[in-house]
């Protein structure tokens, strides 16, 4: 900031406009000249004689300006030299035009003083330097070095330019520089005011022993006609301008110029000398009131420069303040152009100051322009601009937003200008943002929450209401808002008001259960939580209750205990023995029947024992007999295809045990995956002992009937042998009944023999305790036709089959079930047209497979289809065709063993089908014969 | 086709059917063998026969040797089987092939032959003549083999 912006806002602080003042340098010269000019054309005026121009105070007291001048800015130097300048210039004219040697002096005066005034300026400027000791220096200066200087340049130039004598010169040189100090002394009047000022200021000390030189110097004034003291008055007046301002000045020099007339008026003092000269009367008045206003006027200029100084170091307070603060202050003038922009606006717009003052505002941003253009109507209008936000842009092409307050700058009426205080409210809107963001996110979540939160004040009207509060009331936002919460549905008021006040008191209600009747008329159960809503001191505002509608829970739980009593109801009725078991495996409950059947065995409380415990316990009891197995292995055998089964639940697993008592149990395991097992316990005694008598009992038939058909096929074989021979040997001895009587024999015993052969075949198709296989139906068919190619061509019969699934079975039974098949057709042909065997799948059940066997033959009386499979029964009674009635016996036999069925469909002179079903190969089939003691077909017609 | 034996193939059977000895007999002439069949009716009488010479007939001089054996199964006191295993134990008697002759068709009945030392197993056919091919083949193969040892060319 320089001097010029410096005042200008020193004006601009200021409450009250200036008036008038001294305002730059050319007011000062102009001045000075003016005055300058009117005491030159005055003295001229009431000139006769010049001798004693050089003691007129109209030739000093410029000079007294032009110190001044200096004074108050050393730096312009170059002013002060053309002030100077200048009134030598019109001093040199007067010296011309004959205003002497002694206007040449002054001239030299104002040269003297420059180098003074400057040496002196560096020592008042140096605050180090002591007062006294500055003002020791300054007298020094003034007194002895510039007069002489001064003096002595001008006199040796005005006698050169005069033609003078080198002598005359010389001699006129050294009177001037005595009379030179002299006139010096009277340009110490405001130097020694100033120097005075500043010691009173800082040092009384010295400050007294200055004011005692004056006081001393002010009665030689006086006693004395010395002209030395016309310093005085003139130091005076500046000391009291100083002090007391203008008033101060008035005063002062008013009273001087009295003093100093009333002693010319008799004789005395300074200016007595004058008075006798040229000066007189009216002429002597002027002079004097001039004397007094130039007095003044440098006394006036002193207090200016002083204010200013104040005020300078007031405003370099100011300018510290507005330099340091982190709000960006602005100065705009009119135009929106930067005067002024403290470091915090650099910071805020990347900018520095150079790159900010003097251009406008508008630069910085869109809609900058608009926006300072609107606060300066809004100035112009007298009103307050107050948090106005404006995004601008800073140097690196990011934007920001700030909020500033506008001051307008007014001189007089006029706006000139505004200062601009700035805020960066980025982070401040940010956090707003947030705010608001949290705000709505907490807002829609209490919306959006199942249970039903209602916010009472303190009073007890609802202040808050959620979505679920309006279903679990029956009452819209706008109909509960305001509403005491008495008054909604519900418990009676007085209970509710009593847990209210325990709340507001700062308790907390939980866990609380009320009944609130719902639109449809039910009552619904509520849990509700009740907390005291505080404020940021901690006062409580009000209460949040916060409520679950638990009925469906209360139903459901209710169902579920129901259901469970149900549960153990039918278990207590149950033969079978249950036993339900956790996922750790420990029995949870069981029924009666399990525990009569089997605490027995247990050493300790069934209750919480594992299964593994239990099958211990009995291994110890020695319960088990199950043969050659060890309990022990069974036990493991068992448990672990218990646990396969309570990980991977595939509809139970059994096992059979045999316990020591002769019973025998079927326990069934069901896996519920994570929840556990039920155990299942039958006592298949009876069942066990009958399966087993019926195996014992078809073992023993089946053996007999093997040894049987033995012994009843070696008599057989001799009829068959000797018919045979009687047949070939004899045949011409034999008469032809006799012939034919052997026939009949030897054919009887065939045809027992066949019988035989079936029954045997019949007997025979039964349990073997090899497991079942996988076989395939094509290769079967493949090999019996092969094997029945001989009778299958003599018929000329067409058998055709494509595609056949595999089952599961004996290869050597299908074998046996085709070939009878195939053997029955052959039989049962038709006489009349070719024999056509048709074999293919047909639908069947998932895991099943169905063939169809059907021939173009004689076909059956459908009602025959049941007993066409019974042993021995021959529904074609036709004697040509020789049959035993077994065939189909034992097909049914082998398919039945295998788990299947057959089927027969016929109609007489048609044909016949047979549908035969038996069970596709499966990977559990295959398992279970794997790990199976028992036979696979046993199995198979256990499980039906 | 019958081939000419230049000595007589001694064949001892053992059955203890009487029909079934009498159907032997018959086929045995029939088929023509160059040979003479020793019947007895259990195995005990056949190693009786075989060591001691002794037979329950009196046909023909018994000399207690024998080139071929035909043995039943089922047979009272000695049963075939056990037959088998005293011949095969004998080292004076292991040397003669023994044919079965029995009704049983059963598997069984055919390993445990051949196991018990059994040159060939041969079921009781049910028609006359197929016993007298039977007879003839028996002796065609059996007959040149005892030849052909006889020889010490084997």
């Amino acid at each position: 900031m320089d001097a010029e912006q410096r005042v200008w806002l020193a004006g601009a602080a200021q409450e009250r406009p200036i008036r008038w003042r001294v305002s730059s340098r050319m007011d000062l010269v102009l001045l000075y000249l003016i005055v300058f000019l009117v005491a030159s054309v005055l003295s001229a005026a009431g000139a006769g004689t010049t001798e004693h121009a050089s003691a007129s105070p109209l030739v000093w007291l410029p000079l007294a300006w032009t110190i001044g001048v200096c004074y108050i800015s050393p730096r312009k130097l170059a002013w002060s030299i053309v002030a100077a300048s200048t009134g030598g210039i019109f001093l040199g004219y007067y010296i011309i035009y004959g205003l002497g040697a002694a206007s040449a002096a002054t001239f030299g005066y104002a040269l003297e003083l420059v180098p003074a005034v400057l040496v002196m300026r560096l020592y008042f400027d140096s605050k180090q330097t002591s007062a006294l000791v500055q003002f020791g220096i300054f007298m020094l200066v003034l007194v002895v070095l510039a007069p002489f200087t001064g003096g002595l340049i001008c006199s040796a130039v005005y006698g050169i330019a005069m033609g003078s004598p080198m002598e005359a010169v010389l001699s006129s040189v050294l009177n001037q520089g005595v009379a030179s100090s002299v006139g010096v002394i009277a340009m110490m009047p405001v130097f020694i005011s100033r120097a005075a000022w500043n010691v009173l200021m800082e040092r009384r000390i010295e400050a007294a022993a200055i004011v005692a030189v004056t006081v001393a110097a002010t009665y030689f004034v006086f006693v004395s006609d010395s002209v030395w003291l016309m310093v005085v008055p003139a130091m005076l007046a500046t000391l009291a301008s100083l002090r007391f301002g203008l008033v101060g000045t008035g005063a002062t020099c008013t009273i001087l110029v009295l003093i100093s007339t009333w002693q010319t008026a008799n004789g005395q003092g300074p200016l007595a000398v004058l008075a006798d000269g040229p000066l007189e009367g009216l002429e002597f008045v002027i002079v004097q009131f001039l004397n007094f206003v130039l007095c003044f006027l440098a006394g006036l200029i002193g207090a200016q420069v002083e204010d200013a100084e104040r005020r300078g170091m007031g405003l370099q307070a100011y300018g510290d303040a507005v330099m340091g603060t982190t709000e960006g202050i602005v100065v705009l003038d009119t135009t929106g152009k930067i005067i002024l922009a403290n470091p915090a606006v650099s910071k805020i717009t990347g900018n520095s100051a150079d790159e900010l003052i003097g251009r406008r505002v508008s630069e910085f941003g869109d809609g900058v322009d608009e926006i300072a253009l609107h606060t300066r109507d809004q100035m112009l209008q007298g009103e307050e601009v107050y948090q106005v936000p404006v995004n601008i842009r800073r140097k690196d092409g990011s934007d920001i937003d700030i909020v500033f307050n506008a001051t307008p700058l007014v001189n007089g009426d006029q706006l000139v200008g505004a200062v601009m205080v700035l805020r960066d409210t980025t982070e401040r809107e940010q956090l707003q943002r947030e705010i608001v963001k949290t705000a709505a996110m907490t807002r829609t979540l209490v919306q959006s929450v199942d249970d039903s939160v209602i916010g009472v004040n303190r009073d007890g009207f609802i202040n808050h209401w959620n979505n679920a509060a309006r279903e679990q009331f029956g009452l819209e936002a706008d109909e509960a808002l305001g509403m005491h919460f008495t008054k909604l549905p519900g418990p009676p008021a007085e209970e509710r008001m009593e847990r209210f006040r325990h709340v507001i008191n700062g308790g907390r209600i939980k866990g609380q259960t009320i009944y609130v009747p719902d639109r449809k008329g039910s009552t619904r159960e509520l849990e509700v939580t009740i907390n005291p809503v505080v404020d940021d001191n901690g006062e409580v505002i009000g209460t949040a209750s916060v409520s679950r509608d638990v009925t469906e829970i209360r139903d459901a739980r209710k169902s579920a205990e129901e259901n469970r009593d149900a549960l153990y109801d039918a278990m207590g009725s149950i033969e079978d023995g249950i036993a339900f078991f956790d996922a750790e495996d420990r029995l949870v409950v069981c029924n009666d029947a399990f525990t009569r059947k089997f605490a027995p065995y247990f050493d300790t409380a069934t209750e919480g024992l594992t299964h593994r415990d239990m099958l211990d316990q009995m291994v110890r009891a020695d319960a088990f007999d199950l043969g050659e197995q060890t309990p022990q292995s069974w036990t493991s055998i068992h448990l672990a295809e218990r646990e396969q089964e309570r990980k991977n639940p595939s509809g139970g697993v059994t096992s059979e045990a045999r316990l020591k008592d002769g019973s025998w149990y079927l326990a069934t395991n069901y896996g519920r995956r994570d929840h556990g097992s039920i155990l299942i316990v039958r006592d298949i005694t009876s069942l066990k002992r009958r399966e087993l008598e019926l195996r014992e009992s078809n073992r023993d038939l089946e053996q007999f009937a093997h040894v049987a058909s033995h012994d009843l096929k070696e008599p057989l074989r001799k009829i068959q042998t000797f018919g045979s021979i009687l047949r070939t040997d004899y045949a011409g001895d034999l008469e032809t009944d006799a012939k034919q009587i052997v026939d009949f024999m030897v054919d009887g015993a065939d045809r027992l023999e066949r019988l035989i052969d079936d029954l045997l075949e019949f007997s025979s198709v039964s349990r073997q305790d090899t497991p079942l296989e996988t076989v395939d139906l094509r290769e079967s068919l493949d090999a019996v036709c092969a094997s029945l190619s001989e009778g299958i061509a003599e018929v000329g019969a067409d058998v055709t089959y494509d595609v056949l699934p595999s089952v599961m079975g004996w290869n050597s039974a299908i074998d046996r079930v085709f070939g009878n098949l195939i053997a029955n057709s052959l039989k049962y042909r038709h006489k009349q047209r070719p024999l056509k065997i048709e074999i293919r799948e047909v639908a069947a059940p998932a895991g099943w497979a169905t063939i169809r066997f059907s021939d173009n033959g004689v076909g059956f009386d459908p009602a025959n289809a049941e007993n066409i499979f019974a042993p021995f029964v021959r529904v074609n009674s036709d004697p040509e065709i020789s049959g035993t009635g077994m065939g189909l016996a034992i097909i049914r036999k082998i398919v039945h063993g295998f788990g299947g069925r057959i089927e027969a469909r016929g109609h007489p002179g048609e044909g016949a089908s047979f549908l035969v079903t038996l069970r596709r190969p499966s990977a559990k089939f295959e398992e279970a014969n794997e790990n199976d003691e028992y036979s696979a077909a046993e199995d198979s017609l256990r499980r039906g | 086709m019958k081939m000419m034996n230049t000595r007589r193939l001694r064949i001892l059977c053992a059955e203890d059917d009487p029909a079934d000895q009498y159907l032997l007999r018959r086929a045995a002439e029939k088929a023509e063998i160059n040979g003479d069949l020793q019947l007895v009716s259990n195995g005990e009488a056949l190693l009786r026969f075989l060591r001691e010479g002794k037979s329950i007939n009196d046909d023909h001089d018994a000399d207690g040797a024998a080139d071929l054996i035909l043995l039943d199964l089922n047979m009272p006191v000695m049963d075939g089987r056990e037959t088998m295993n005293n011949l095969r134990h004998d080292d004076a008697l292991k040397h003669i092939p023994i044919i079965v002759l029995s009704t049983s068709d059963g598997q069984d009945d055919v390993r445990e032959s051949y196991q018990l030392g059994a040159s060939s197993y041969i079921v009781k056919p049910r028609s006359f003549d197929k016993l007298v091919d039977a007879m003839v083949r028996i002796e065609n193969y059996w007959g040149e083999l005892c030849e052909l040892t006889d020889r010490n060319l084997i």
